[in-house]
């Protein structure tokens, strides 16, 4: 059969998890990068497209970032075929880096039975078509180390207003004249008179390094980025052609972790120098070609912002040669084809936003036409189809602009310093005690909610508004994690919720009436379209049975609960929970706290803590003479 | 429990009662589901509005629905639960 190679394929993603256990083949391209040892598997995407592999290559040529690349295929399924799969990517990567770069690397094959065994092949050369077994596969545990550690961004917007001119006579040409002028912008990013300055992003206010000014004429066009050689450290002469990424690099690591957010980001900056130097003194002069009859003029506004990934060895100058212009470039023509066909029309509003969603390793990028709104039809495809490419869930937005990475923020690691311009705190759990059950699993709220209490806003409902404030809390949490744009209701307006969809009479409204877990599901559907669930109880001393159906909560849905019962309520942001020993805690947000929004205080007087079912004195949490019911938003499926 | 004629049938179940007695009910799809909260409520001798009623599976249901809706929604497998009001001051502090 196959004879076998010496070399290793490394993991750095999980193929298996992607393997869902249906039935229908499936296809999936490995992403890898020429700064990691070859063979090294960063990413999987499932391949939509099974016939038009052009499609695929439009798709995700500037989906990927410059810097990871397609490096093999993945076949699922029962006739799952190793050299077809090889032969797909190696295709791909010629529609992608052109003829020379898709045979010159060893590419991956890789199978899986029905069974879900992985099995892998490495095809060493486009001209040949052996393939040899690989043995040796390693699954590497730290992946976001092993592609941060060694690793930076790179990033470089570019807003340009092209300008287009087009004979009057003859309209249809101003398509033509549209492509040449794009044409002009990418060769013009090639010439020797292109600038290129870049620049830390700037991070903390530590001291940073001065900025660095690249000159077009000294980029090598054809650097080879998988070989980068070691430079020799600079003496006296500070060369700024040889310097490494890694110039840029702010020695800050300590705990901040790797990760997408954290990288080291250099800032490019793209300059035109008009004035080369002449050894002659001269006039300013105007040129100017005349037009054969009447032109118009057509302002077409473009919007580039390319990401890539660089080791931190690699000489700024091939980052920009090979990473940067070529990112640009692809842009532009991804952004000629949306806009040929409606140029004298409206223009889409087109954008590209960078996004690093969960469990992905590399940062992706993505178009999105603003044109209609977020909400819009099309918008959702797109964005379920990412989804679906990426192996992300469809119950949580995760590429919507609001999810988008900010480049423009100074970074710091504070809570809820940020955005939406509220002054209330948020995850006021975090940094807790520990809850004192031993041995114990944890499992808490997923995500961001802001804490509502008693006596916020200057509203007077201590005494009976604490299922308010718990609906607050959860309302909150699906506006921060972006299901929702609309206010926190106030507890009138929760009360006209009620009243509207009938559940009240209209007297009720201004009124200081307790409402329970009911009535929150009532208003969280009116409102938010959320589903709930409830559990319901016939004694507090029945919770702690519960907590493997609460842990479930807190490890599919991850959203707060609310516990109704005995004239309390009550937000439930996790539980503590030992399977053997059958001890458990529950981690409380009382929303009865009546001072003021101080962490120290909320923490240390218990406002949010972790509550054992029965304490050290022996008083039980939870009245074992009282019902209870537990209120489970559910995640509505969307993205 | 199938609908048939332009009525359908629920099975609600009382789950105050540790015995877990049920009843059946027949309401007109058309019917709002607020009839069969009001039917079970009172065969269960249990106040409606200190009631609602849940699935099986613990999802709650908007009384504001015709019982032919919830029917196909939801199935006729339901439970009948006491509402919770909550709203004291005098709560527990820290632990």
């Amino acid at each position: 059969m196959a004879a076998h190679s010496n070399r290793r394929v490394t993991l750095l993603c999980r193929p298996t998890k992607h393997l869902s256990s249906g039935s229908d083949p499936k296809a999936y391209w490995l992403v890898g990068s020429p700064f990691l040892p070859p063979l090294t598997v960063a990413s999987l995407l499932l391949r939509l497209s099974s016939d038009d592999l052009h499609k695929e290559s439009v798709e995700l040529r500037t989906l990927i970032p410059k810097g990871f690349e397609v490096i093999g295929a993945l076949a699922y399924g029962a006739d799952a075929d190793a050299q077809a799969a090889v032969y797909a990517a190696r295709r791909l990567r010629k529609l992608l880096y052109g003829e020379e770069e898709g045979d010159n690397r060893p590419v991956i094959g890789a199978v899986a039975a029905g069974s879900g065994e992985l099995k892998f092949f490495v095809s060493e050369s486009g001209k040949s078509n052996s393939l040899e077994e690989v043995d040796s596969v390693v699954e590497e545990e730290h992946s976001e180390k092993y592609v941060w550690e060694n690793g930076c961004l790179v990033r470089c917007e570019l807003p340009i207003k092209l300008p287009v001119y087009y004979p009057l006579k003859n309209t249809s040409d101003v398509e033509k004249a549209f492509v040449r002028a794009i044409e002009a912008v990418v060769a013009k990013l090639r010439d020797s008179q292109a600038v290129y300055m870049l620049e830390a992003l700037n991070k903390t206010s530590m001291d940073l390094p001065a900025p660095i000014v690249i000159r077009g004429g000294h980029l090598d066009f054809r650097a080879d980025l998988s070989n980068i050689w070691p430079l020799a450290e600079g003496g006296d002469n500070f060369d700024v052609n040889s310097l490494p990424c890694s110039y840029f690099s702010v020695i800050s690591k300590g705990s901040s972790g790797f990760s997408v957010e954290n990288a080291d980001t250099i800032q490019v900056s793209v300059l035109f120098n008009s004035l080369g130097p002449s050894s002659a003194s001269a006039v300013p002069v105007a040129e100017y070609i005349p037009a054969q009859d009447e032109a118009r003029l057509l302002v077409v506004d473009i919007k580039l912002d390319v990401l890539c990934y660089a080791s931190k060895k690699l000489p700024l100058r091939h980052a920009v040669s090979r990473l940067i212009i070529p990112g640009l470039a692809d842009q532009l023509n991804a952004l000629q084809n949306s806009m040929l066909p409606n140029l004298l029309g409206q223009h889409p509003q087109i954008k590209p936003y960078h996004f690093s969603p969960p469990h992905v390793l590399h940062p992706i990028t993505v178009f999105y036409e603003l044109s209609f709104g977020e909400t819009e039809m099309k918008q959702v495809e797109v964005r379920r189809s990412l989804h679906t490419r990426l192996g992300l869930p469809f119950d949580r937005p995760l590429l919507r602009i609001a999810n988008a990475l900010d480049f423009s923020k100074l970074k710091n690691g504070g809570l809820g310093s940020q955005q939406k311009g509220s002054t209330l705190l948020r995850d006021v759990h975090i940094g807790i005690p520990n809850s004192g059950v031993s041995g114990g699993s944890v499992s808490l709220v997923q995500g961001s909610y802001e804490y509502f209490h008693y006596l916020q806003d200057g509203f007077n409902d201590s005494g009976w508004g604490c299922a308010y404030r718990s609906l607050q809390t959860i309302i909150s949490w699906f506006r921060l994690q972006n299901y929702s744009s609309i206010e926190v209701p106030s507890h009138r307006e929760i009360q006209q919720s009620l009243v509207e969809i009938g559940d009240k009479d209209p007297s009720f409204v201004g009124t200081r009436d307790w409402i329970g877990a009911i009535e929150l599901s009532f208003v969280l559907d009116k409102l938010l379209g959320v589903t709930c669930k409830v559990i319901n109880v016939r004694s507090g001393a029945e919770l702690p049975e519960k907590c493997r159906e609460l842990a479930l909560h807190f490890e599919t849905q991850g959203t707060p609960i609310m516990i109704g019962g005995g004239v309390l309520a009550y937000t439930l942001l996790g539980v503590d929970y030992n399977e053997a020993s059958g001890d458990c805690a529950f981690l409380i947000l009382d929303p009865h706290y009546t001072g003021t929004d101080d962490l120290k205080k909320i923490v240390n007087g218990g406002w949010c803590g972790w509550k054992k079912a029965v304490d050290s004195k022996g008083k039980n949490f939870f009245l074992h003479d009282k019902f209870y019911n537990l209120l489970l938003p559910q995640r509505p499926n969307m993205v | 429990m199938a609908g048939g004629g332009g009525k359908v049938s629920f099975k609600v179940i009382l789950t105050s009662d540790p015995k877990l007695p049920f009843k059946v009910f027949s309401v007109p799809e058309a019917a709002p589901f607020t009839a069969v909260l009001k039917f079970a409520a009172e065969e269960f001798k249990v106040p409606p509005q200190t009631s609602a009623i849940i699935t099986n599976d613990g999802v709650g249901i908007n009384p504001q629905q015709s019982a032919g809706n919830v029917f196909l929604k939801h199935g006729s497998e339901l439970r009948l639960i006491p509402r919770d009001r909550v709203g004291a001051s005098c709560m527990l502090r820290g632990v």
